[in-house]
């Protein structure tokens, strides 16, 4: 206790020279970090235009997280470490922090393949499991997205590239499909004729290609149709509300019935008696 | 048609071109404008004033703020603002080593101008006089949205049934290939067109299209000059884009069997 309030031994401590080599530490800490910020900064700028957004980022992360290992060296042996010793002991620390920090090295390796594979872009609309979204960045360890309804969600590298993912918006236009059931009773090619007619004149859909009409089955109550019109990525929610809309309208104004199956409710745990009328008595 | 023509502040004026009828009002510092499209196309007529001078509230006006010494309006015809895929109404084989030149008619946009006691001009909005429907020029994996057009792709320029609003683009195509050339459809860049006032109709300057074969894009040239046809003389209006002499673009689609649903 009495060594920790020691003020004279305190003083003692602080001579001239640690005091100037403490001041020339913080003044190259101070000057490296705003050194360094910069020139990832100027080289993010001058590549923005020649890289992607996502090269343009990893190479500015590259940038300064080297400079940070220069300005860390620089520090040591201003403070008089050996450098080979101090290398020794990062050695095995490494070791020891690699055990530990799996994961996070794994999401990086990850991260390094992703941005070789490039199976998507800033901007993209991509579905990873359960989650669909924009892409906001993509990053070193992890990705971000933007969920329609305005959700943030972090998305580790390694689980994207060990899972399946749906790159939505990377072709140009996208097919819209409608499986539809007409009763047995309808004409097949009146019908045909119809979900054409209408693809024809809906604004939002494209001439080519062509316009899809399969019959997939005969299914137990219904025929089941499969029809599927082409628009470009942009349109396509547009293109589907429109679609189903006039769908239904043509359908009820042509009197084409699109069967489903009934269900009756009973209230309570027992039913009323079948009912039973006598109709003629025998005599 | 194509002429400056003065209006008249809180006058109601319409025209008809094409399918689409205009409404145009001058009203206070501003230009009034609505726009409708019928099924069909309509009798053409140019700017006038009408009898019925209420306003029609069930349309969807625009107001386009203009200078207030502005005089009367102007129609530019231009050519449509994305490429358009013309079809021959029936499939047309052009033997190798052959130059055909057909005569393709593509609606027009047209576009409102303003100008004023000095002469200057403002474009404020142009509309199609024909709505067309939207095509894809390429595969599921890239091409570009274009407009989709049918044509008679005639062999005569004298086709007495051009309509005022429809431009009539001479298409001259060269087969340099050592196959016949299916003339199924074409992307018409019209983006580089210009149009010219004829003594019967609104001509573009002349496509030249080299087809060399599938394995190789064609080469495309938009002559510089006024077209030799029906007195073609008097230039309405510019190009939307300024080509080099030569484009090497991909023109001709060879239809290819999709089998993935």
């Amino acid at each position: 206790m009495k060594g920790l309030f020691d003020f004279p031994g305190i003083i003692d401590f602080f001579t001239p020279e640690r005091l100037q080599l403490i001041l020339k530490v913080v003044i190259t800490i101070v000057a490296g970090l705003f050194l360094f910020r910069l020139l990832a900064f100027l080289i993010s700028r001058l590549t923005r235009k020649r890289l992607s957004a996502q090269a343009s980022m990893i190479t500015r992360k590259i940038i300064f997280y080297a400079g940070m290992i220069i300005l860390v060296m620089v520090v040591f042996k201003m403070l008089g470490f050996s450098l080979a010793a101090l290398l020794g002991t990062a050695g095995v620390v490494g070791i020891a922090v690699g055990f530990a920090a799996q994961k996070s090295i794994s999401n990086l390796i990850s991260g390094l393949f992703l941005i070789s594979e490039k199976p998507f872009a800033i901007s993209d609309v991509i579905q990873v499991g359960s989650t669909t979204g924009v892409v906001l960045s993509i990053d070193l360890l992890s990705i971000k997205i933007r969920t329609f309804d305005n959700k943030y969600v972090r998305i580790p590298n390694e689980q994207i590239l060990n899972s399946e993912l749906t790159n939505i918006t990377r072709f140009p236009i996208r097919r819209v499909d409608f499986n539809i059931g007409v009763a047995y009773k309808e004409n097949l090619n009146r019908v045909k004729d119809l979900l054409l007619s209408i693809a024809e004149t809906n604004p939002l859909c494209l001439d080519e290609p062509a316009p899809l009409f399969l019959i997939k089955e005969f299914n137990e109550y219904s025929i089941d149709i499969l029809f599927g019109v082409w628009g470009t990525k942009n349109d396509f929610l547009g293109l589907k509300n429109s679609m189903m809309i006039e769908i239904k309208e043509t359908f009820d104004r042509e009197g084409i019935e699109i069967p489903f199956p009934h269900r009756t409710l009973y209230t309570g745990a027992q039913t009323s008696p079948m009912p039973v009328q006598i109709v003629r008595k025998k005599n | 048609m194509w002429e400056k023509k003065d209006i008249e502040s809180g006058r109601l004026y319409t025209a008809d071109i094409g399918a689409l009828r205009l409404y145009l009002q001058l009203e206070k510092g501003e230009l009034h404008i609505a726009s409708e499209y019928d099924n069909e196309e309509r009798v053409f007529k140019g700017l006038h004033s009408t009898r019925r001078q209420k306003k029609h509230d069930d349309l969807k006006w625009l107001r386009s703020v203009i200078s207030k010494n502005i005089q009367g309006i102007r129609f530019v015809p231009r050519m449509p603002d994305n490429p358009v895929v013309v079809r021959p109404k029936y499939e047309i084989k052009i033997p190798s080593s052959s130059e055909v030149l057909f005569f393709v008619n593509i609606p027009i946009w047209i576009q409102v101008s303003a100008y004023g006691n000095g002469g200057e001009e403002k474009h404020h909005i142009e509309l199609p006089s024909v709505i067309l429907s939207k095509t894809w020029f390429g595969d599921t994996l890239s091409g570009e949205l274009c407009y989709s057009a049918k044509t008679r792709a005639l062999r005569e320029e004298a086709d007495p049934g051009v309509s005022p609003y429809m431009v009539t683009c001479p298409l001259r195509v060269r087969n340099s290939s050592e196959d016949v050339l299916d003339f199924e459809r074409i992307c018409l860049h019209v983006e580089y067109m210009t149009i010219y006032s004829g003594g019967t109709r609104l001509w573009s300057n002349t496509v030249q299209v080299n087809y060399r074969g599938t394995e190789q894009v064609s080469q495309i040239t938009f002559s510089p000059d006024v077209p030799q046809f029906d007195r073609a003389c008097r230039k309405l209006s510019d190009s939307r884009q300024t080509s080099s002499l030569n484009i090497v673009k991909r023109s001709f689609y060879i239809l290819k069997n999709i089998t993935g649903f």
